[in-house]
């Protein structure tokens, strides 16, 4: 399985439901509002990072197969060959939108494997 | 692991987290680790927090600690003990403090709940209840939690 790893932010997305990455909107005053930010579609709250800078480029734009885009930290990195490690049945029924495929190791740490179209389909948390 | 006991005995596991003992049974207990990471899962329940890798699969993290006001597990470690319990046909994590030895007691020394039923009451389901060097500690049931959990959904 080959994996796009989002530095920082404890998420992975499987590279064959990414169509491009793009420049993400900056943030801070007068910032324009893109597409949602991944972490808050997986964590159901608002985790928008806040900028240190008002014209820091701390995102990207990742558009998905079969439409639709999020936003993700700007710092990311390409695995192969990972296993993906199946949530248990008592994890995975929590998990309404089927978006988090499982959990991966990497030498940084743990992080969670999610399809980012299966949140876009549940709906994005308030902005 | 293995346990043999009497007939009319049972096998528990007392376990510390806390300064709390709580107690469940040694037959589900597949394994006991050290300290492992563990990642938190979005809209699980309270009691199960998340996962950590065991045996190439996701298995859920189970924290008894908020429902025993002890502080809640912190991403990303876990506590120091991790015991890997079998709960009906699947697999999960409970982190403590400490594990202590098994210990086979007589069915009927269990007693219905009553000292211990705030535990019951912050919705953590008991089998009863023991006494256990001094004190009287609660004997868990994972499956019942784990039916409630399921039915919840």
């Amino acid at each position: 399985m080959r994996l796009l790893v989002l530095e920082g932010a404890g998420l992975a997305i499987p590279d064959s439901v990414i169509a491009s990455i793009e420049p993400g909107s900056r943030i801070g005053p007068g910032a324009d509002r893109g597409a949602p930010w991944l972490a808050d579609l997986v964590h159901g709250q608002k985790l928008t990072p806040t900028p240190t800078s008002s014209s820091e480029p701390v995102r990207r734009t990742l558009q998905l197969q079969g439409g639709g885009a999020v936003e993700v930290p700007a710092t990311m990195h390409i695995v192969d060959h990972v296993e993906l490690l199946e949530l248990s049945n008592l994890l995975r029924p929590h998990d309404a939108s089927g978006a988090i495929l499982g959990v991966i190791e990497l030498p940084e740490g743990l992080s969670l494997v999610c399809d980012p179209r299966r949140l876009l389909a549940q709906g994005a948390p308030d902005r | 692991m293995t346990t043999s006991t009497q007939p009319g005995s049972i096998a528990l596991m007392p376990v510390a987290l806390g300064g709390h003992h709580v107690a469940v049974d040694a037959l589900t207990v597949l394994e006991i680790l050290g300290p492992r990471e563990w990642v938190p899962i979005p809209h699980t329940p309270p009691l199960l927090r998340g996962a950590l890798a065991w045996r190439g699969r996701a298995v859920g993290v189970f924290d008894l600690g908020p429902a025993l006001r002890a502080p809640a597990l912190e991403p990303p470690h876990t506590r120091s003990r991790n015991a890997v319990l079998r709960v009906g046909e699947d697999t999960l994590v409970m982190s403590v403090d400490r594990v202590l030895e098994v210990r086979a007691v007589e069915s009927h020394a269990i007693k219905p709940v009553h000292a211990t039923r705030w535990l019951v009451e912050r919705g953590m389901p008991c089998r009863g209840e023991l006494e256990f060097d001094g004190d009287v500690i609660p004997v868990l049931n994972l499956e019942a939690w784990a039916s409630l959990h399921r039915s919840g959904r």
